[in-house]
């Protein structure tokens, strides 16, 4: 029983790294590269939502829609500001690289230098913190987390794979020359996606500030997502599902286990581990290098 | 130590480190956004032997690079196989990794107190010593055959496996030269600083390296060194403006990468600068005596 009640903890955690991995591995798949700057995406926008709820003391709903659009409208300034000019050289893929980790530094300094490094809170949305389910206690947040992202991720899912944009998402993983033979405009595919991965990352942002504090250190949890994403099989939508609900499940129990301090070092083993023996990834499709 | 020559030893403490990352991203297109972590490794190898143990410090870096190069072979393992994303991925797992392990076991490293009282053993003229011999090491390591096997790794793995290289062996290999390199500078800062603490090595500091590597151009060594001698002296001179400098460095990264993806010194060595003036004088009276060739 007492597992039972650590595997509902644990999928709460996990879908919030799901959320992380699938804004990450979006992006991965249509440009091959890791997107370093979604961690500073996440921080900006929390405390963006932080910022808005204590000034205009708005309802959780509204405050996730309109933390949400925050997101996609700075995932779409960081693909401009820092992408768009190397998409149009076509440069090579280390430039994506360094390009994405000096935005992901720049923004969460952003925040540093607004708010210095002091922790925020967000105000308890859920006037009983709990509730009960039969034997299980469970914190309203978590049900909520768990909630939200089943609403997110099946959202996304649908787009991507039932209308012609997710089509177009999906072909443009493939192959982008193909793609643009077929008559479908490139540019606005990415910049579309990006703004979508910016959505996740802003929402995961927000659970991540909830959950625990509102800190500038809070891009630490796009590692987490990655992490996922590794796990899953890098690169792949349905991959990165799995891979952050195994990587949240896996954390509680070795939290419970082992004590929160060390957790990053039995994760790390776990996923040496995991690739020596299953370098494909859960989903057992990645993406590789083609002539 | 007065405070030009104390900045000036940290300055080439770290340019060791950053030409750690020159391997890597230089030579092979490895993306290592842990490489503080095996500083970590080796500062912490040199703080621990140094505190608790008498052991003379030659002997004390050659055990912190061996450790270093052991944690690098370790970490390269499972991943040299896979695409460039699994090394930067796993590299910032490791990081984190090392930083909360040295967290934790606080009765062996102290905890987030660090190790104090190391002894300081390093001045001036001894870090210049080491780094013009690595700087040696490095240019002829590029024109011999296994640097060449790493560029053209670097450029293409897939061709450069069409053509015979066994790409696996290669990026293992550079990747534990760069932890060797990476392990020494860190012992070095330990016994220039003689206090070290786990959060100075974040990520932050890796992607920091790699920066630096960019603006002085990917491909030239020369341009390394010139990049990571200004970008760790220029918060020297700045102090007034230090709140910004993360902020500063990612703008002219930014512009670096986008107006002048080769760098400042693209693909140019100051050595090839040398040979060349050497080659002028040279030729002149071979043409006058009217070789025949």
């Amino acid at each position: 029983m007492y597992y039972l009640q650590l595997l509902i903890n644990g999928l709460a955690l996990g879908s919030v790294y799901s959320i992380i991995a699938l804004g990450f591995t979006l992006i991965y798949s249509i440009l091959k590269f890791s997107n370093f700057s979604h961690g500073g995406i996440m921080v900006v926008s929390a405390y963006i939502a932080y910022e808005l709820q204590s000034r205009f003391n708005l309802s959780f709903a509204t405050m996730m829609v309109l933390t949400a659009v925050i997101g996609a409208v700075l995932s779409w300034m960081v693909q401009f500001i820092g992408f768009e000019r190397l998409r149009n050289k076509k440069s090579n893929i280390m430039l994506y690289f360094v390009s994405s980790a000096t935005l992901g530094i720049v923004l969460q300094n952003v925040v540093v230098l607004t708010y210095s490094s002091t922790f925020y809170a967000y105000p308890a949305f859920f006037k009983p913190p709990f509730v009960n389910l039969g034997q299980f206690t469970v914190s309203v947040t978590d049900l909520m987390m768990l909630g939200i992202s089943i609403v997110v991720i099946t959202l996304l899912m649908f787009v991507l794979y039932k209308t012609r944009l997710g089509i177009a998402i999906r072909a443009l993983s493939m192959d982008t020359q193909t793609v643009q033979l077929m008559g479908i405009n490139v540019s606005v595919v990415i910049a579309v996606t990006f703004m979508m991965s910016g959505a996740l990352g802003a929402v995961a942002g927000v659970f991540c500030g909830i959950n625990y504090v509102l800190t500038p250190q809070l891009n630490q949890y796009v590692f987490k997502g990655m992490m996922a994403s590794i796990l899953g099989g890098l690169g792949n939508i349905s991959g990165a599902l799995y891979g952050g609900l195994l990587l949240g499940v896996l954390e509680v129990f070795i939290t419970n286990a082992f004590g929160a301090g060390l957790t990053p070092v039995f994760t790390f083993l776990f996923s040496m581990i995991f690739l020596l023996v299953r370098p494909q990834g859960i989903s057992g499709k990645i993406v590789l290098d083609k002539v | 130590m007065g405070y030009y020559a104390s900045v000036l030893t940290t300055a080439t403490i770290n340019l060791m480190a950053i030409l750690s990352m020159y391997v890597l991203m230089g030579l092979t297109g490895i993306f290592s956004m842990g490489q503080a972590a095996f500083m970590c490794v080796g500062a912490y190898t040199a703080g621990m032997l140094a505190v608790r143990t008498s052991l003379p410090m030659v002997v004390v870096v050659v055990i912190s690079v061996g450790m270093g190069m052991l944690s690098a072979f370790l970490v390269g393992l499972p991943v040299v196989k896979l695409r460039r994303d699994y090394i930067a991925l796993i590299t910032l797992g490791f990081g984190e990794a090392i930083v909360a392990l040295l967290n934790n076991l606080s009765n062996v490293t102290g905890g987030a107190n660090g190790i104090n009282g190391i002894p300081r053993k390093m001045n001036i003229y001894l870090a210049l010593g080491v780094l013009a011999v690595l700087i040696f090491l490095l240019l002829n390591f590029k024109n011999s055959k296994f640097g060449r096997h790493c560029i053209a790794i670097k450029n293409d793995e897939l061709s450069a496996a069409a053509m015979g290289i066994n790409v696996p062996r290669i990026k293992l290999l550079a990747f534990v030269l760069a932890g060797g390199i990476t392990a020494l500078s860190g012992c070095l800062m330990a016994y220039n600083t003689t206090f070290i603490e786990p959060m100075a090595y974040g990520s932050v500091k890796s992607i920091d390296w790699i920066c630096f590597v960019f603006v002085g151009g990917v491909s030239s060594l020369t341009g390394t060194l010139v990049s990571g001698l200004i970008f760790n002296l220029l918060p020297e001179v700045l102090r007034v403006f230090s709140l910004y400098r993360i902020i500063v460095q990612g703008a002219i990264v930014l512009l670096i990468i986008n107006f002048m993806p080769q760098g400042l010194f693209g693909e140019y060595e100051l050595s090839d600068l040398v040979k060349k003036v050497a080659g002028l004088f040279k030729k002149k009276p071979a043409v006058a005596g009217g070789d025949k060739q």
